[in-house]
This record gives C-alpha cells, structure tokens and sequence, in this order.
C-alpha cells in the first residue's frame, strides 16, 4: 500500500464519520450501517458518494476500516450501555411492538454485524453480548421476570 | 510416604523422557520444518496472550451488577453460561497451541543431537504449570463460576507468557545452533 493511497484511505474514512456516519447517536446503529454497506457475497463494501470523491477501492477500505473501528468501539462498551443503545436503535426501527427485538433474537441477525477481519473470541464475545442483551430488553418488555 | 509417589513418578516420568530425547536422533529436514511449527504456533499462542483485555473486559463485574439489577435470575444464570462458554473455549484454544507447540518440541529434540537439559526442563517445568493452572481454572470456573475465576484467568495469562519467553529464548538459541552447524 503506497503513501498516497493509504492517506486518500484515511481521508475518507473521516469524510465518512464527518458526513454519513455522523447522524447516528449510538454507536451500534453506525456498526448495522456499516454492516450494510458490505455485500455479504463478495464481502466488499459499497458507499457511491464515498467512490465518487475517491474510487471505489479506497470507499471499500474506508468503509472496512470504520466498521472494524465501530466494531471495537462496541466490544468495549459494558453490557448497561449496550443495553441502552440497542433499546434506543430498536425503539427507532420498531413500529410493530417488539417485531424487530423478536427478529433480532430469532433470527440472530447480529451475527451479520461482524467485520470479516475479526478474531473468533471478539466474534464470539460480541454475539455473546448481543444474545444478553436481547434477553434483557425481552425481559424488560415481558415486565416480570421470565420463568 | 504417600506424599512422595506423585513427585517420584513425575520426575521419573521426566527423567525419561529427557533421556529418550537426548537418545534420539533425526533428519537435518524435518528439524527444520518442526522450528517453523514452532514459530508459527507461538506466533499464534501470542496472539491469543495478546487478547488478555478482551478477557479483562469479559469479567467486568459491573456486568454482573448491572444483571443483578435487572432483578431475573434467568438472566443472572445465562450472564454466567455465556461467559463460562467465551472463557472456556478461550482457554481450550490456549491449551491446545501449548501442547500442539509441545508436540513440535519433542519432535525437533528426536532429530537434534545438542539437547539442552537446562532448557528442557524449564520447557516442562512451565508446561506442567500452564497445565495446573488450566485445569484449577476449569475446575474453579464450574465450581463458582466465571466471575471469581477472574484472578486465576491474570494467572493462566502470566504462566503462558512465560511459556511463550522459554519457547522465545528455545527458538533463537536453536536457530542460532543450526546456523552455526550450517557453517561448519
């Protein structure tokens, strides 16, 4: 990787947290959006204004970089915070009473969340996380302990 | 009496071992390939020791507290399977580069006619203490679970780092050994 690319790589990896990823308050919504622009066949990432003011090469490192960053951010943030984003992203998405947090933990979509460059204990611990989490704001919206 | 027959079988075990391996010899090759092993699995084994704040950050006990609140043993309970299941698998996965590094060991001191006894034993002697380590952790972790096995998991990380420091300095002095050879 030359000096130049590397720096137009960095350059919009800031031009993306200063413009798209900046409306997002929760840093797990920016990780779901990130996850989102990875096309989960070729495992490359796609951001058209991002490869229109560099190439599409360097959106695709950009975009990977940000969402391995997003990633870590997420690890390590303790299981109350987490709680509190992930009850703060679903009460934007959910407008059918609890249909996403159901799909979410039948589905496990979080598992799609996951950096392709990521080791099997970060993978592990995230998922493990996200599971814990979802039994918590389930048990929150049963209102009584689960039996 | 009792007190001795463990002890004694133990060195006796490694006693002979150490003289089956420096009775041992092998093709120059095959050493070769078993040093990159080595090196490759301690690069891995590394790694892996190099994940200790992931580790730290998997016991925060304000997760436990934070659980507690909730006021749902159902969820204290799988609070508790998860990280048991996370750490668990992290140490089988640290126990099984050790012994495959081991296994490597023993196969590049078969073909190697300058064995170092001093070096072989300290490689034992922290071995064998991962390995009491590792199991007092297993055995600590379903007996009171995964939150008050937290200083025994800074413990397992510091003995395979040792580990890792004798395989280090066994490493360079071998390759340093061949080279010379290669000189002759």
């Amino acid at each position: 990787m030359t000096v130049s690319y590397r720096l137009d790589v960095e350059a919009a990896a800031e031009d993306l947290k200063n413009h798209s990823l900046r409306g997002f308050r929760e840093e797990i919504s920016r990780l779901v959006y990130l996850a989102g622009t990875r096309d989960y066949n070729t495992g490359k990432y796609y951001h058209d204004g991002l490869a229109l003011r560099y190439t599409s090469e360097v959106a695709c490192k950009a975009l990977a970089f940000c969402h391995e960053e997003s990633f870590r951010k997420v690890l390590e943030i303790s299981l109350e915070d987490l709680v509190a984003q992930l009850q703060e992203y679903l009460s934007i998405h959910d407008c059918e009473g609890g249909e996403v947090l159901k799909n979410w933990s039948k589905l496990e979509v979080y598992r799609v969340i996951v950096p392709s460059v990521c080791d099997l204990l970060s993978a592990s611990f995230f998922c493990s996380n996200l599971r814990l989490a979802l039994a918590i704001l389930e048990s929150r919206m049963r209102g009584r302990p689960s039996s | 009496m009792n007190h001795f027959i463990l002890p004694g079988v133990v060195g006796c075990v490694l006693l002979a071992l150490l003289l089956y391996w420096l009775l041992q010899g092998g093709a120059a090759n095959e050493n070769q390939l078993d040093l990159l092993k080595i090196r490759e699995t301690l690069a891995d084994l590394q790694l892996l020791i190099r994940s200790q704040n992931l580790v730290a950050r998997m016991f925060d006990p304000k997760d436990l507290e934070f659980v507690r609140a909730e006021g749902d043993p159902v969820l204290v309970r799988l609070l508790n399977r998860e990280r048991k299941a996370a750490i668990v698998g992290w140490m089988r996965r640290m126990r099984l580069q050790v012994s495959a590094l081991m296994a490597y060991r023993i196969s590049y001191a078969r073909g190697t006619k300058k064995l170092r006894p001093t070096m072989e034993l300290r490689l034992t002697l922290e071995y064998v203490t991962f390995l009491m380590t590792y199991y007092a952790l297993i055995f600590l972790v379903w007996l009171w679970g995964p939150f008050h096995a937290r200083r025994l998991v800074g413990s397992a990380i510091k003995s395979v780092g040792l580990f890792c420091g004798v395989f280090e300095d066994f490493v360079s002095s071998s390759v340093m050994a061949n080279k010379q050879l290669s000189e002759m």
